[in-house]
């Protein structure tokens, strides 16, 4: 018992210490305002229901993104897909050298204004990382492995879910960290499009010259980040674990 | 039990067939070694047994069924596979990577969990602390050994065994042939063994099959192929020193002399003067108390007063009556003595093997070759 509270305590250790540093960074800067155009901007509901809107994007985008790309990874490596391996990554990969702020006005002349079309420019940038990881994960595995499992009498479907995709996982689990870790910067630029998030606070802050509001919305920014990164990297290690 | 008649494999995009009408006759709990060259097709032809690879033409049975009719996930069930030790699933555990056919056969878990343990000690190892390890933990003799108890798990009649022993260094490959042969002959399974080493095939096989290109060569007993090879392609193959050779085919137990007497550590070296000059030997073996073997005295040591174990000579290695007399050759060039030392599982003398011993043997064979 005492042992499962320690493990908790240190696995909570990170995320209530980044909790901490953005929640004095807020108070700060939401109780010394400088101005009263500041303190009119920086209000702690409006504070919360932009970090709230950060966090829904970059979640929804990256389920969306998982979902996605490990199955169409898979799929890839099957036998009568193989061929469109190189094309498919090779579609994705030039996807990705656009810059996001170009996809998010791209999209915005399709989809229009929003949520929608934010979430939509996300996940389209979170596939590169995951399917090229979830394809060269699975590549990888070692084929004397896949053999001695086919040898056995392994039907296809289990040699992938009990051998490659748990080979792979590891390879797997790095690209969705980089997915999402980006997603959480890039999600940034969604104020352009109006769909709000800490982006808003950002560009709410240059036009005004007021760098407190800035900086308040660059920070949580930050630390939604380095949460994320760490929340995946417990996630990882505990699958891995097993 | 396994036939295969008139097989050949072409490959779409090689020039020539990697298998070419091959006609194959194993009978049961025989081992059949294909051995050859790379690129000779041997491992081609053991992976059309289970259907790893599909034969172009011709057609194979097993244990009378054509193996064509039978679903291949069901056949390959049937039949255990050991590759080289590369084959373990490196995130499951030893006795999960055991388990893996047993699963597949939805066993109940507590005849499954009863099997994982009989076949890690059958192999020799103690399940109490490998069961729950991962294939890393282990050395490659050990990895090898869990390869071949994974792939006996489902007590399948026929195994095939891809250079089982390949990444070894030899003296644990030596050794781990003597094992698989023991317990071989204990299970009695049909065994189709692939390897390009000739010494491995001769000391494994009951029956050897030589291939070359796709072709058999030459089919038959070692004895037969020491004895009388068909071409000069199984000469060279063979090489030199066939006369050495079959001490590979002679298992120690088979040849070794009766165990010179032996004294207790404690006894004083009267009593070993005693027991050399009353049973007229030159060599005695020295014990410890639970009946292992500890050194051996020549008269000369004899002669000196005192306990027999200030006395005695150490003896650096032992052989088991499963070694071949090779290994026993092995053990005398070593050791720099004319003889070697037989001892059982549990370190007890049973037997002596000279330089005598071994000429005796060779002498045997020596008017047909």
């Amino acid at each position: 018992m005492t042992t499962t509270l320690k493990k908790l305590a240190s696995w909570l250790l990170v995320p209530l210490l980044l909790a901490v540093i953005g929640t004095l960074v807020t108070v700060y800067f939401v109780s010394n305002p400088t101005d009263g155009i500041v303190a009119r901007q920086l209000q702690y509901p409006k504070v919360l229901a932009y970090l709230v809107r950060h966090v829904f994007l970059v979640i929804l985008s990256s389920l969306l993104a998982i979902l996605t790309a490990v199955p169409a990874g898979i799929l890839l490596t099957r036998k009568g897909f193989r061929f469109l391996a190189p094309v498919i990554i090779n579609i994705v990969n030039i996807g990705q050298t656009i810059p996001s702020i170009a996809i998010l006005a791209l999209f915005m002349s399709i989809l229009g204004l929003g949520v929608r079309t934010a979430v939509f420019a996300l996940w389209l940038y979170s596939l590169l990382p995951i399917l090229r990881n979830t394809y060269t994960g699975i590549q990888g595995v070692n084929p004397g492995i896949i053999e001695a499992a086919r040898g056995m009498g392994m039907p296809p479907q289990r040699v992938l879910w009990r051998i490659e995709f748990p080979l792979a996982l590891r390879v797997i689990m790095a690209g969705i960290r980089t997915a999402v870790v980006i997603n959480v910067g890039t999600a940034t630029l969604s104020t352009f499009i109006g769909a709000g998030g800490l982006g808003d606070l950002i560009i709410t802050g240059l036009s005004l010259s007021r760098i407190t509001i800035t900086l308040t919305g660059g920070i949580l920014a930050a630390l939604l980040a380095i949460l994320a990164d760490y929340f995946i990297g417990q996630v990882e290690i505990h699958l891995l674990a097993e | 039990m396994i036939k295969l008649e008139h097989v050949t494999k072409v490959y779409k995009k090689s020039e020539g067939p990697a298998v070419a009408d091959l006609n194959l006759h194993i009978g049961k709990g025989e081992v059949c070694v294909l051995v050859g060259p790379s690129g000779c097709g041997k491992t081609t032809t053991m992976k059309m047994i289970n259907r790893l690879i599909e034969p172009t033409s011709g057609t194979i049975f097993v244990d009378g069924q054509n193996i064509m009719d039978v679903n291949p996930i069901e056949l390959r069930r049937n039949i255990g596979y050991v590759i080289q030790e590369i084959g373990l699933f490196p995130h499951m555990t030893i006795a999960e990577n055991i388990a893996t056919v047993p699963l597949e056969k939805k066993w109940p878990r507590d005849k499954i969990r009863a099997r994982v343990d009989e076949l890690l000690q059958l192999v020799g190892l103690d399940p109490n602390i490998y069961r729950q390890r991962k294939p890393r933990d282990l050395s490659g003799g050990q990895r090898q050994r869990v390869g071949v108890a994974r792939a006996m798990a489902a007590d399948p009649p026929v195994l095939l065994m891809d250079e089982p022993f390949g990444a070894l260094d030899p003296i644990n490959r030596g050794k781990l042939q003597n094992e698989f042969l023991r317990i071989q002959k204990k299970i009695q399974k049909t065994i189709v063994f692939v390897t390009h080493d000739i010494d491995e095939a001769i000391k494994m096989g009951t029956k050897i099959a030589i291939m070359r290109q796709g072709k058999l060569v030459q089919y038959d007993t070692p004895e037969n192929i020491l004895n009388a090879p068909a071409s000069n392609f199984v000469i060279n193959l063979i090489g030199g020193n066939r006369t050495i050779k079959q001490l590979n085919l002679i298992r120690v137990g088979e040849m070794m002399k009766e165990a010179p007497p032996v004294v207790e550590l404690s006894a004083p070296t009267v009593k070993a003067r005693e027991l050399l000059a009353a049973r007229g030997k030159d060599l005695l073996f020295a014990v410890e108390k639970d009946g292992r073997l500890a050194g051996y005295l020549s008269p000369q040591n004899a002669r000196e007063e005192g306990q027999v174990a200030d006395v005695m000579q150490e003896i650096p290695n032992s052989i088991t009556p499963d070694a071949t007399l090779n290994d026993a050759l092995s053990e005398m060039l070593a050791f720099g003595k004319g003889f070697v030392c037989v001892v059982d599982e549990g370190g007890k003398p049973v037997g002596l093997v000279t330089l005598g011993t071994l000429m005796k043997a060779v002498g045997g064979n020596d008017n047909n070759s």
